[in-house]
């Protein structure tokens, strides 16, 4: 009961940045070594490649779930978890049967609590900090609004070369599913699923994919400087 | 349990983070077990950036979209590129959808242009018209003339090349002709200055032996029909000052060769002597081969004088005539 009105505790609006080092980690006053890293991808799965495959897709997953969930270190706590798990694993814990993903999400939430506990005592004092130094950088928010637009210029540089290479099928699919004009978008997607002999579901996930490759071409073109 | 967790409206809540904590840890447990579950997940929440961008989200979800996503540097990048590339297919979809109904619009816009046009101006058309199959018929009688006159030259140009054709065949033939009457006669040139020389030498050797004229004996042989059986068998007595045989081969053969070989056969078939590339005269009494021999090829003895033709392919046939010689010493 203790832990379900823990679950239900109203946590922060949007994401408070923090710092994890005070926050989980040296709270718990444990390091994670390479024996017990390796003990734990041993659970994972006895071949150690496939351990590795693994431990890379629940982190992956873990991520995501901690960045829906709000939280602004999505990526430290996914470490803090596997970090708490393996610490289990080293205090003779047997932690999962047929199931590690059930006992990842477990361990996952009670990091995600702490971090909301934590965010929460700290969100007050950022808020009254940026207030302060809101009144006092008009000249700057000038500047930021300059390097602003130049940015938007780079990126639409950037996404013109990346609409320019990509392939003529890919470019029509992605333009026809998000046009948003005449018919709603779920009888014109589920009419260009149609034409495609694919169901509905099978065109969202290759819209994705094409949207997440324009997305990695235009992130990749911003990193590589002005020229690139 | 699963109905509830793929149902994509309460995974966009889900997103969006306005579901309670029970459905929340559905969701989760839902996705983590599943790669199929989370990739639809994930395309879920790109697509949140995207409506986001197009402006498709109810306020509501709007503001929960700002609260969850826009609060991070790494999405905020992501919705200005969702922004971005949002705006450029709608553009490109408008550009596309324009293009699509000028398409569908232009081949009738273009003939009804074009009645309208042939109807307004009737009166105007026939003149124009009639002006127009003038011209197209002194077009077409024009066209008709120069193709008629192309082939005509056409026809002439070819009749030239086989009359060249013709021309340059007969120079040929007048030439290889030429070439072969020059061989002939540097061939019987070379031949006299030898019976020449032969001559002189007699004529020397006959001086030598008191001034008496060197003997020279004719003889005209006729072909026998049968050979090995020689009725018409010449007998030659050779007196002891004679120096030369002339014999005088008379043809019978219908078939003429290019030339001739002579060969002189013991009765045992040792071959005594031969001449090549002789050619046959016309005389008065038909065609003929003069032979010159020399007497000391001759013992006592009988001989037969074989004759061969060279065929115009080059090889060598024979011609059918034998001729049957005995020889005898005064």
């Amino acid at each position: 009961m203790a832990g379900a009105v823990l679950l239900r505790r109203p946590r922060p609006a949007g994401r408070v940045e923090i710092a994890m080092s005070t926050l989980i980690s040296k709270k718990k006053g444990w390091v994670i070594t390479r024996e017990a890293f390796d003990r734990m991808l041993a659970e994972l799965h006895p071949d150690s490649e496939r351990a590795g495959e693994q431990y890379e897709k629940i982190r992956r997953k873990l991520v995501k779930m901690f960045e829906w969930r709000g939280c602004a270190h999505a990526e430290e706590c996914a470490d803090e978890t596997f970090n708490r798990v393996a610490q289990k694993i080293c205090d003779g814990t047997s932690i999962w049967t047929d199931d590690p993903y059930s006992y990842f999400h477990g361990v996952a939430l009670n990091v995600l609590r702490e971090y909301w506990r934590s965010a929460e005592q700290t969100a007050k004092t950022l808020e009254e900090m940026a207030q302060i130094q809101d009144r006092s950088v008009d000249h700057e928010d000038l500047l930021l609004r300059e390097t602003e637009q130049r940015k938007k210029e780079r990126l639409l540089d950037c996404l013109n070369r990346c609409l320019q290479k990509l392939p003529p099928d890919s470019l029509h699919l992605i333009t026809r599913y998000h046009q948003g004009e005449e018919m709603t978008d779920k009888a014109r997607r589920k009419q260009l699923a149609q034409s495609l002999g694919i169901p509905l579901n099978a065109l969202r996930i290759r819209a994705y994919r094409i949207r997440v490759a324009i997305e990695e071409c235009v992130k990749n073109c911003l990193e590589s400087g002005p020229e690139g | 349990m699963k109905d509830k967790a793929d149902n994509e409206k309460l995974l966009i809540r889900y997103l969006l983070g306005s579901l309670p904590e029970e459905q929340q840890m559905q969701v989760e447990g839902g996705f983590l077990s599943d790669d199929q579950r989370f990739e639809r997940l994930l395309a879920l929440e790109n697509e949140l950036f995207y409506d986001y961008a197009q402006n498709k989200l109810s306020p509501d979800e709007r503001e929960l979209f700002e609260k969850r996503f826009l609060s991070s540097e790494q999405n905020r990048k992501r919705a200005m590129i969702a922004s971005a590339l949002a705006h450029k297919m709608s553009e490109s979809a408008s550009v596309e959808t324009a293009e699509q109904r000028i398409a569908d619009r232009e081949p009738q816009r273009f003939w009804r242009s074009l009645k309208s046009y042939f109807v307004a101006q009737s009166a105007a058309l026939r003149v124009s018209l009639a002006a127009l199959a003038i011209v197209s018929l002194a077009l077409i009688w024009l066209v008709i003339g120069i193709v008629r006159l192309r082939n005509e030259y056409n026809h002439f140009r070819a009749g030239r090349a086989v009359q060249a054709d013709r021309l340059r065949q007969q120079a040929q033939q007048d030439r290889a002709r030429a070439d072969e009457l020059s061989l002939k006669l540097e061939r019987e040139t070379d031949e006299n200055s030898i019976l020449r020389q032969e001559l002189s030498k007699m004529r020397a050797q006959s001086e030598g032996q008191g001034g008496r004229p060197p003997s020279v004996i004719s003889l005209v042989l006729s072909p026998s029909i049968v050979r090995d059986q020689a009725p018409g068998m010449k007998n030659l007595y050779l007196p002891p000052g004679a120096r030369l045989l002339k014999l005088l081969l008379k043809l019978k053969g219908e078939v003429e060769y290019k030339s001739y070989q002579a060969i002189l056969l013991t009765v045992e078939g040792a071959e005594k002597w031969s001449r090549d590339k002789l050619h046959a005269k016309r005389t008065g009494s038909g065609r003929s081969i003069e032979l010159w021999l020399p007497t000391k090829t001759f013992s006592p003895g009988d001989y037969e004088l074989r004759l061969k033709g060279h065929a115009s392919d080059g090889t060598l046939e024979e011609t059918g005539d034998y001729y049957y010689l005995s020889v005898r010493r005064k």
